[in-house]
């Protein structure tokens, strides 16, 4: 074992603990009803209900992919992950308050039964629930293989990979089921500031070690603006590129169940206001962070003064964590894995409040509801293990594909809440064209990121898709007015 | 405080302030942009701009 697996191992156990006792201590907020293991009863104060929103939206790819994306084809990927949180920002503010007071009014629990009952039918909250299934098992999965990476590259030994996979299993499961929504909130506070603290210390590391080489801001800006790192149009990030990778994103308030459920929880609309701010800063402050960790990172290499030479994006983070001082190491694997299990446990009780809401019969008793989500958790926790473990090439692009999976929930969701009326059946239809599409190209490409990229007259098939998906949803509005 | 202020009241006003900040963030794609950390400090502008809108508008509480 190596010095810096025995300090991980340390400060992993450290991260591990403090979780669990946090989680243990939520119970004692939990009243035991079916809507308060899933979104505590709007009994979120503003910060937990920020902090459970950001651990929730900022996955591994953060502090692992978009370093790596800044390193390799620079600032574009700063434009590229602003774009979504500028529409974010707006999406929030401008809908936020609609969604909160009529989840409240309407005892919503999980999104599809948002969008069932706004267009007026139980189908559609079943039919949702698959797409949700499809889309968003993958993505959790690819969580669960990012822990296993991290383990395995911390370990230096591949067979850490399966013990990775079975420790992230094990603490989405214990986290998300201790006291659902309480539990997870709770750790994911943890988990959000260790997060940014991590990144924070990461960035200063490199920043001292630039600057103790004479390496300043201004000449890294001019080493990085020598290799085209500082603009964008043309090289990696030319239009329809930038288009590819922000047109799913910007929509992801709206589309991803596991933030949507989260406007729900907030005690009360000034928590709510809270909530968006706190999610404002965080999400600046991170996007900010990481992407110049990936930015001084290149510039440290070009001027030889960080001795690695990654082949590929996600290889950034963790090599330099091999040069870097083990604590600092171990501290920011450990947020690697916070960032994962943040992402995939929201995601797992997000997915059993549709198997216990959406998906169960209407005719059983609350208890019952409540033991189809535990099963539920037991069941979707263990193939998203199932899926990491068998280390599919592939993984990691699908959970990427998912956001373009779910694209086709935004025209209805706005229409919607909105106050429009639309045909359920139109509203299933422009739902389930982008999945059925994007099944169909990777089936046809075997290859997920082409689906993602590919593009057709100038504009990415997840534009086309949004054209389409609005057109059927329009479409639905006047054949209900008729 | 500036005009801003006042139009941040309404619904419409604070969608198009968003979707034309939004469309900033696509803007270098197309036009000669700033040089060295030029860029990045466009796009930090561009989200603080996004940030304080959130700000005045008391965070949507204005237009609920």
């Amino acid at each position: 074992m190596t010095s810096l697996f025995i300090i991980f191992l340390s400060v992993l156990a450290l991260y591990l603990t403090l979780g669990t006792i946090l989680a243990i201590i939520s119970r004692k907020y939990q009243k035991g009803d079916i809507s308060d293991f899933y979104t505590s009863n709007r009994r979120l104060r503003g910060f937990l209900a920020a902090m459970t929103y950001a651990a929730t939206t900022y996955s591994s790819f953060m502090i692992v992919g978009l370093v790596g994306f800044s390193y390799f084809t620079g600032v574009g990927s700063l434009g590229f992950e602003l774009a979504y949180y500028v529409a974010t920002l707006g999406l929030l503010i401008l809908i936020a308050g609609k969604v909160w007071r009529q989840a409240k009014e309407k005892n919503w629990v999980s999104p599809a039964q948002m969008l069932a009952d706004l267009a007026g039918s139980r189908k559609l909250a079943v039919l949702i629930s698959i797409v949700y299934l499809v889309a968003l098992v993958p993505y959790a999965s690819a969580q669960l293989k990012a822990i296993g990476e991290v383990i395995a590259a911390a370990g230096g030994g591949e067979h850490y990979y399966l013990i990775g996979i079975i420790i992230g299993l094990l603490v989405m499961l214990v986290w998300s089921s201790l006291a659902g929504i309480w539990s997870v909130a709770v750790t994911d506070t943890l988990q959000g500031l260790w997060m940014i603290i991590a990144s924070l210390l990461l960035l200063g590391w490199i920043i001292g070690i630039l600057r103790s080489n004479g390496v300043t801001l201004g000449h890294a800006g001019e080493i990085l603006s020598s290799q085209g790192l500082l603009s964008v149009g043309t090289g990696f990030w030319k239009p329809e590129i930038f288009l590819a990778f922000t047109l799913p994103w910007i929509f992801f308030a709206v589309t991803n169940p596991q933030v949507v459920q989260r406007l729900y929880m907030p005690r009360d609309e000034k928590s709510l206001s809270t909530m968006i701010k706190w999610f404002a800063v965080f999400g600046l402050s991170y996007t900010m962070i990481v992407t110049l960790i990936g930015l001084l990172a290149r510039a440290g290499v070009e001027a030889g003064i960080i001795p690695i030479s990654p082949e590929s994006k996600d290889q950034v983070t963790p090599l330099l964590l091999t040069v870097a001082n083990p604590f600092l190491g171990a501290i920011v694997f450990t947020s690697i894995i916070a960032a994962s299990v943040s992402t995939a446990d929201s995601i797992l009780l997000t997915l059993a409040s549709t198997a216990s809401i959406d998906l169960a019969p209407d005719n059983i008793n609350e208890a019952t509801r409540k033991r189809i989500g535990i099963v539920a958790i037991l069941v979707v926790g263990l193939a998203m293990a199932g899926i990491a473990a068998l280390r599919i090439s592939y993984i990691v692009g699908l959970s990427v594909l998912s956001s373009v999976m779910l694209l086709g929930l935004a025209p209805t969701t706005l229409l919607l809440l909105a106050g429009h009326k639309i045909k359920p059946e139109l509203a299933g239809a422009s739902i389930l064209l982008p999945p059925l599409v994007s099944v169909i190209l990777f089936a046809y490409w075997k290859n997920p990121v082409k689906v993602f990229v590919y593009t057709v007259s100038g504009a990415p098939i997840s534009a086309w898709l949004l054209v389409a998906s609005t057109i059927i949803a329009v479409t639905g509005i006047f054949l209900e007015r008729r | 405080m500036f005009p801003i202020g006042v139009t941040v009241m309404n619904r419409k006003s604070l969608a198009i302030i968003y979707l034309v900040l939004l469309l900033l963030m696509y803007l270098p794609l197309y036009i000669e942009h700033p040089t060295g950390w030029g860029l990045y400090i466009y796009y930090v502008i561009v989200s603080l701009v996004a940030l304080a809108t959130g700000y005045i508008s008391k965070w949507g509480e204005q237009t609920r």
